[in-house]
């Protein structure tokens, strides 16, 4: 579980094309630590591709920072070490590994060292005890042998996010975590979230369920056609006539309801 | 100048196969998503039935014979080769990859190369391991030109070839079902809403590419004569040209191919020049597609065309190994009895499935646990056993550290075929690794400036004085190089083992599992996949040292790519993920125990490679847990139903369902 501060997030003016296609536009947030900033915004918006971007899977032009530090250039795999974690909208676990070893890939990451220790070092026989806390947060423990795959759906997004929380976690990017889930694992799952981020990193979340994301946000930033249009709080941005507008002239309020 | 006219369109000849066996590959891959590295072996057949039939008037089928009292007319032979054709192309898509069209990349790749082993083995053992001669279809007269003599025969092999291909062309471009072959390879689904069953199209372009395929080996054939193990790896150049052509362009196909070959024979002219490095004569032109291939892929491997199909079934999944001293204590005593109460050839093939498990081993780790396709873990152990003659004849270099230098040797190599897999994976890597393992044997094992005609010595091993050879006076095998085998097995083993159970092992199954998922957690995917090739190398390297301690020397014809595939096969065979599989694949593997014992008994060397490709084709389309899986399954149901018979009585121990590969048989 991150014991640690987390650290803000920042990008500035990033902008993502396939072929011709521009999917983000110049797209600046903030996302500071302790927060939870929710990105909501129509399908095909562009909010996934921005999550591929600032996490190093797809390329893009202008900056993204963490903390103090650029994480331009850097592969997907290092930009997690340095404590940018994400979650996948598709889960995109490991089917083949059980809960334990799921969470277990994000905490020890293999190599050299790691063929060394296997080979001469003592193994340790107690579980490692930051796996246990990132299940213990989603409440997996009791799964932990279970191989990933035999999950049910809500409990394969719960293992998504109990492996980016594990090892060094500054920021969590959650990539519609409660798609999926009813609404009483959403509910929970809100809770779980607030109870996450309190102690330490700040949480950009990504989902279709306005109330789950405007019922927990500290801020909210919609994005439309790969731009943002709007900016506030939750009961700002309900009100904001642009968003609106966007999402088809249903008024917030029954979106939300 | 007029000398390279000349070969120039000798070149074309060998293009003239390759338009064949491409235009072939383009067909199947098209209608199926397969890499079919089969085509050549399948090519051959017909063109076999036809040579036979003008030799002899003997119509050869798979099984039984039927011999005219009149030699058929060449129409006729001719009719009835591609007729054969036609028929062995229907019933290689309906029994061989109508089954795995939705199947992963891995056990695709295995069914071709199955299929490719069964058909080398059919055609040994009706036709004969050696070359034969084909009647020529076309003019051996010569036309002059710019003042050289241009053979006739080239040039109108050629010209039918282009022809075919236009054909293949025009289906493409003009026909119904050639437009929805081509829309299902964008979409299946697609395809299928537009009324066609993508089955059917498969066959009908199954058919198209033998015929084509089997035309351009008539045509080859007719040049050089017709060998079974040339025009098996004739696949490799044609896998070539069809990456020139992006898998996409059949125009391109012609060029390719026609220039390859062109390319391939001025080649030869050159090497043949007293400038022209003698060490460097032997199998450049197999270095070549090679080469083309890298190039290729690494520079446009993200702009290949990929073929959206409907996935569904798995590969076949791991059990994390655990070490356990009981059974692994009954595991080697079993050895050491086995090694001890047999003596002679028999000796010999029990310490020979021993070192087969060790090279099955390293396709356990690259293949099993990192899920990628190597088809190079021989050159691999080749490289290793050539290293170890060289350094123990030229630099007496003492045998526990000779042995170890040369699999780091192999390890550095395999890191070298690892660079590759940073860009691709799946069937294209499988190419990659062949044209590598292919250029490795011609360019290096078979090389007479490399390796002596009586292959390359290696010092017997010995230890403080102690003799460890293999043979000594009459005993061909002895006891002391029989135990040294194990007890080099028993630590690669252990140390299988530990890394696959720890981190190593668990990050490969990651990568293996999902690549992008594997970053996302922090996991580095380049430097476990040098890390998997390294070691699996290292691994193979040991084999490859014991093999060549086991014989003495070394000659190109232990590491050949048929042996890889062959290693390849039985790892599958007896499952691909577990220490277990790797042990029933030493056991059934060539030159094995079970091998040595039958041969003796039944005398069947032949009919061994042609069971083990059809037990392989089975094993990929209905058990791709491979013997070892399977039994296990079988040993946790009996378990289970036991636990429960007993649970009333609260006297059983929880069964233990993770068993540890030593268990697994």
């Amino acid at each position: 579980m991150p014991d640690s501060q987390g650290l803000s997030l920042q990008t500035r003016k990033l902008s993502v094309r396939y072929g011709g296609v521009v999917a983000n536009a110049g797209i600046s947030l903030s996302v500071p630590p302790g927060k939870i900033v929710g990105l909501i915004g129509p399908n095909g918006a562009g909010k996934t591709t921005f999550v591929d971007a600032v996490t190093g899977f797809a390329e893009y032009s202008g900056s993204v920072s963490l903390g103090a530090m650029s994480l331009d250039g850097m592969p997907p795999h290092e930009r997690r070490r340095a404590g940018l974690s994400r979650t996948w909208q598709s889960g995109e676990l490991f089917g083949n590994l059980t809960v334990t070893q799921n969470v277990e890939t994000a905490a020890r990451w293999g190599g050299p060292g790691a063929v060394w220790r296997d080979l001469f070092a003592r193994r340790r026989t107690a579980p490692d005890q930051s796996v246990e806390q990132a299940l213990e947060v989603v409440d997996l423990l009791r799964s932990s042998q279970t191989l990933a795959r035999d999950l049910s759906l809500g409990q394969q997004k719960l293992l998504g996010v109990a492996r980016a929380l594990v090892g060094n976690c500054k920021l969590l990017l959650l990539d519609e975590p409660a798609a999926g889930l009813d609404s009483r694992e959403s509910l929970e799952f809100a809770t779980r979230l607030r109870q996450i981020v309190t102690n330490g990193p700040g949480a950009l979340l990504i989902d279709h369920d306005m109330s789950l994301v405007l019922g927990i946000c500290d801020l909210v930033y919609v994005l439309e056609f790969g731009v943002i249009i709007a900016t506030g709080t939750a009961e700002e941005v309900r009100h904001n006539p642009a968003v609106i507008r966007a999402y088809l002239g249903t008024p917030m309020e029954a979106v939300h309801g | 100048m007029a000398i390279y006219l000349q070969f120039i369109v000798l070149g074309l000849g060998l293009g003239a196969v390759y338009i064949g066996l491409s235009n072939a590959l383009l067909l199947v891959y098209r209608a199926t998503g397969i890499i079919n590295f089969a085509q050549g072996a399948v090519a051959m057949w017909g063109a076999y039935v036809f040579a036979r039939l003008r030799k002899d008037g003997t119509l050869v089928f798979p099984i039984g014979s039927i011999s005219f009292t009149d030699k058929p007319g060449v129409p006729v032979s001719l009719l009835l080769g591609l007729v054969m054709a036609l028929l062995l192309g229907l019933a290689v898509h309906w029994l061989v990859f109508r089954p795995v069209r939705s199947a992963p990349a891995l056990a695709q790749v295995v069914v071709s190369v199955a299929l490719m082993l069964t058909m080398q083995a059919l055609v040994v053992i009706r036709f004969g391991p050696n070359n034969i001669d084909i009647e020529s279809l076309v003019p051996a007269a010569s036309i002059a030109v710019l003042g050289a003599n241009l053979s006739v025969g080239e040039l109108v092999m050629a010209g039918v070839m282009l022809l075919l291909s236009a054909l293949v062309w025009a289906y493409f471009r003009f026909t119904r079902w050639g437009v929805a072959t081509r829309a299902a390879a964008e979409n299946e689904r697609g395809a299928m809403l537009m009324g066609f069953s993508p089955n059917a199209l498969a066959a009908l372009a199954m058919v198209m590419a033998s015929l084509i395929s089997t035309m351009g080996v008539i045509f080859g054939g007719t040049l050089t004569g017709l060998n079974p193990d040339n025009y098996t790896l004739l696949v490799v150049p044609a896998l070539a040209v069809l990456l020139l052509a992006r898998m996409q362009s059949i125009g391109g196909l012609a060029v390719a191919s026609l220039g390859l070959g062109a390319f391939q024979s001025v080649l030869t002219l050159l090497a043949s020049k007293p400038w022209w490095p003698v060490w460097a004569r032997s199998g450049v032109e197999q270095v070549v597609p090679f080469l083309v291939i890298v190039v290729i892929l690494l520079l446009f491997s993200k702009r290949l065309p990929s073929r959206g199909s409907l996935q569904s079934v798995r590969l076949p999944d791991v059990h994390i190994p655990r070490i356990r001293l009981v059974p692994a204590a009954i595991l080697l005593a079993g050895c050491i009895a086995l090694l001890t109460f047999t003596s002679g050839p028999y000796r010999f093939g029990v310490t020979y499935s021993i070192i087969m498990m060790l090279l099955a081993l390293s396709y356990v780790v690259v293949t099993g646990y990192l899920g990628q396709i190597s088809l190079s873990q021989t050159a691999f152990a080749g490289a290793a056993g050539f290293a170890l003659s060289k350094m123990t004849i030229y630099w007496s270099l003492p045998f526990p550290l000779a042995i170890l230098l040369c699999a780091v040797v192999a390890g550095l190599l395999g890191l070298l075929v690892a660079m590759p897999a940073f860009r691709i994976r799946g069937a294209e890597l499988a190419i990659v690794t062949i044209a590598a393992a292919l250029a490795i044997e011609r360019f290096i094992f078979a090389n007479p400036s490399f390796t002596p005609a009586e292959g390359n010595p290696i010092a017997s091993p010995s230890l403080f004085g102690f003799d460890l050879s293999m043979r000594s006076g009459a005993d061909v095998s002895r006891i002391e190089f029989s135990l040294l085998v194990l007890a080099i097995a028993s630590v690669v083993v252990w140390a299988f083992v530990r890394l696959a159970s720890g981190e190593t092992g668990r990050t490969f199954l990651a990568v293996r599992a999902n690549e992008r998922a594997a970053a996302s957690v922090g996991i580095d995917p380049r430097r476990t996949k040098l890390i998997g090739f390294g070691l699996s190398a290292f691994i193979a390297g040991i084999a490859g040292c014991l093999m060549g301690y086991s014989a003495g020397q070394l000659s190109s014809a232990s590491f050949t790519v048929f042996v890889g595939l062959q290693i390849l096969s039985v790892a599958y065979l007896g499952g691909i993920t577990s220490f277990g599989g790797a042990a029933v694949a030493g056991f059934i593997a060539p030159l094995g125990i079970i091998y040595v014992y039958t041969n003796k008994i039944l005398q069947i060397e032949d009919y061994y490679a042609l069971a083990s490709g059809i037990l392989l084709i089975v094993t990929a389309i209905f058990n791709p847990q491979g013997i070892a899986g399977e039994t296990r399954r079988q040993i946790e149901g009996v378990r289970r139903r036991l636990g429960r018979a007993v649970s009333s009585n609260a006297l059983a121990p929880a069964p233990n369902t993770q068993s540890g590969g030593a268990h697994a048989r």
